[in-house]
């Protein structure tokens, strides 16, 4: 069982990926969660990617905005990320519907993507958010390797994450929070 | 039998423990209060970060540090500039 990014079916279950063991034995499922008052909370974590944006100082930042627009048009973002050597991967609704996508990234595995986002959190979204991943990272690599009980790798987090959010300021990462809050979800499982 | 081999190390594998963290509490365990105070340390953040340490008894080998599968070599900005 893995944790994967959403494109492993595509590249790795692929007739193209000879000599694997793995091709033609690949699966999707939602993940496992935490069973509590008879319903089960599964959570996956939205992981901010790279964007597209116009520099300020662009001499046709007109030409580069309607560019971007072309490409995350359904139709056009759809047919290139469907290409089997494309890299960027479906997120909408209808990237989840369209019959090339779901050809090649598979569509056993779309329906559980779609499933999944409905479960999903969003990263830490804010100011300052690779110095929050960056405390959590240190300290669970040190819990992994012993250094640290996990207690201590929790504190230490916590007390990084409050310096960090003093740093940054306080009323700007707060409202940035609660602002965030309405992208959790609500879905649970039965059990 | 159990094995996984979700990614645990450094610059990728805290994203498996905030999967595990944010889904011990119903509908959600937030990662931070209405106040912006951090809430993972806490009995649900123990238990997350105890279970991501236990769980690799059930881990095969990792690739060595900072590298992730070749899925994946773009699908992240750099979380560690």
């Amino acid at each position: 069982m893995t944790c994967a990014c959403s494109n492993l079916p595509k590249f790795l279950d692929n007739a193209g990926n000879t000599g694997s063991t793995v091709t033609g034995k690949i699966g999707s499922m939602l993940l496992p969660g935490t069973e509590m008052d008879g319903k089960i909370v599964r959570r996956s974590v939205l992981w901010f990617s790279l964007t597209g944006m116009v520099s300020s100082q662009s001499e046709y930042p007109e030409v580069a905005y309607l560019l971007l627009q072309w490409l995350g048009s359904a139709r056009i973002y759809a047919w290139i990320t469907a290409n089997p050597g494309g890299y960027f991967d479906p997120f909408s609704l209808n990237d989840f519907a369209d019959p090339l996508e779901r050809e090649t990234y598979h569509a056993y595995h779309m329906d559980v993507v779609r499933a999944t986002v409905a479960r999903t959190v969003p990263s830490i979204n804010c100011p300052g958010a690779t110095a929050f991943h960056n405390a959590l990272d240190e300290n669970l690599m040190a819990s992994l390797t012993g250094a640290k009980t996990a207690a201590q790798a929790m504190a230490n987090t916590a007390d990084a994450w409050a310096k960090i959010t003093r740093r940054t300021g306080e009323e700007k990462i707060i409202a940035t929070i609660n602002a965030n809050k309405a992208a959790w979800p609500t879905v649970l499982d039965p059990a | 039998m159990r094995h996984s081999t979700d990614l645990r190390n450094q610059g990728w594998g805290y994203s498996n423990w905030y999967q595990r963290f944010t889904s011990m509490a119903s509908p959600n365990q937030f990662l931070f209060g209405d106040d912006g105070v951090p809430l993972i340390n806490s009995k649900n953040g123990l238990a997350a970060t105890q279970g991501y340490i236990d769980s690799l008894s059930h881990h095969s080998p990792m690739r060595s540090a900072g590298a992730g599968p070749s899925t994946m070599a773009t699908s992240r900005p750099a979380a560690r500039r």
